[in-house]
């Protein structure tokens, strides 16, 4: 019933924010940018906390970092949470109403506590979520990232996987991935615009 | 005569040149990424006058160091794989950096932002030579930073 009376207003609203795009083209950002922003996958997986953690539901309206690594991993992954954690001290607005959620592809080693550990070093706002293995190999196909495999035996294996930070604007869209070796400037100016695209649902 | 200084010249020379040869060695810019998990990458440039490899490396703050090098799948996926040695030479200086060539300190201690570590550098000519490397915020170890020199 609400549904029903709610359902023009977000035609109107979405017939608005294309005609204005959200006051954004993707001309603007300087990560990589999607041709065709595409829809929010859902996948629920387990946060630090133990608790069950619905990626859709959980970020719905937020400018959403999603990044998958492991804490073993000693040169990509701190960079990409080190500069995501610079953008957000820079941008304590912007901070505030986005999410960055850090996916572990190793879950053996990565225990909730070590997860946490982990995060806080750069950021105790950070979201950690683990799961069984099927769940993180679901979870990066929603994703449409390659699915992140062991290398090497004993304790000292790697892991291989995605190397890109995803960001989804407050709109539910992706709309642009940073690689590794996206510089800090781009962080910055990309998460602002991105974080004024405004949400979809009233 | 003239053949006498030629001779004498070319000698001169050669010695000149074997002088500037003599193990060039520098290392620029050792840093290790502040670790916030149970290893920790070393980043540095090695220049040399000579043809050499670095083949390893040690450091009190870990149990091991190894060198090691970030691999781009054609996937789109990273992985990183231990090297046996990295090649340095005349006109071929070695970059290590986020992204690529590394020396990764495994099950280092915690290590704070402004720390200098002294860390030991393994060459197959040069020798050990012992290099104090400053630990620096992660995101600073790439070169890109936002923060100028006052």
């Amino acid at each position: 019933m609400r549904r029903s009376r709610l359902l023009p207003l977000l035609v109107l609203v979405t017939v608005l924010a294309a005609a204005c795009g959200g006051g954004v083209s993707s001309d603007d950002l300087q990560g990589v940018a999607l041709a065709e922003p595409t829809p929010k996958p859902d996948f629920t997986l387990t946060d630090t906390d133990g608790n069950p953690f619905h990626f859709a539901e959980a970020t719905r309206g937020k400018l959403t970092l999603l990044y998958f690594g492991y804490t073993h991993c000693p040169d990509i992954c701190p960079v990409h949470l080190a500069q995501v954690a610079e953008t957000f001290d820079q941008l304590p607005q912007v901070a505030e109403s986005a999410v960055m959620i850090f996916v572990t592809v190793d879950p053996e080693r990565d225990t909730p506590e070590v997860l946490r550990q982990f995060l806080d070093k750069f950021d105790s706002r950070f979201i950690g979520l683990t799961g069984a293995p099927e769940e993180l190999e679901a979870a990066q196909m929603a994703v449409g990232v390659p699915v992140a495999f062991k290398e090497g035996e004993g304790d000292d294996y790697t892991v291989q996987h995605a190397g890109q930070v995803l960001a989804w604007a407050p709109d539910g869209l992706l709309y642009a991935q940073y690689p590794f070796g996206t510089r800090q400037s781009t962080w910055v100016n990309d998460l602002r615009l991105l974080s004024q695209i405004p949400p979809e649902e009233a | 005569m003239r053949r006498w200084l030629m001779v004498a010249g070319a000698v001169l020379l050669a010695a000149c040149t074997s002088e500037l040869s003599a193990t060039e060695l520098t290392i620029d810019d050792p840093r290790i990424g502040a670790p916030a998990g149970a290893n920790a990458a070393m980043y540095f440039t090695v220049q040399s006058s000579a043809e050499d490899r670095l083949t390893g490396a040690r450091t009190e703050v870990a149990s091991r160091a190894e060198l090691h090098e970030t691999v781009h799948g054609d996937d789109g996926t990273m992985g990183m794989r231990p090297v046996e040695a990295f090649p340095v030479g005349p006109g071929q200086d070695l970059v290590l950096e986020p992204g690529g060539a590394h020396v990764m300190l495994i099950d280092v201690d915690e290590l704070a932002v402004g720390e200098t570590v002294a860390v030991t550098l393994v060459f197959e000519e040069a020798g050990e030579i012992e290099v104090e490397a400053t630990v620096v915020d992660p995101a600073e170890t790439t070169g890109d930073h936002d923060h100028h020199d006052h």
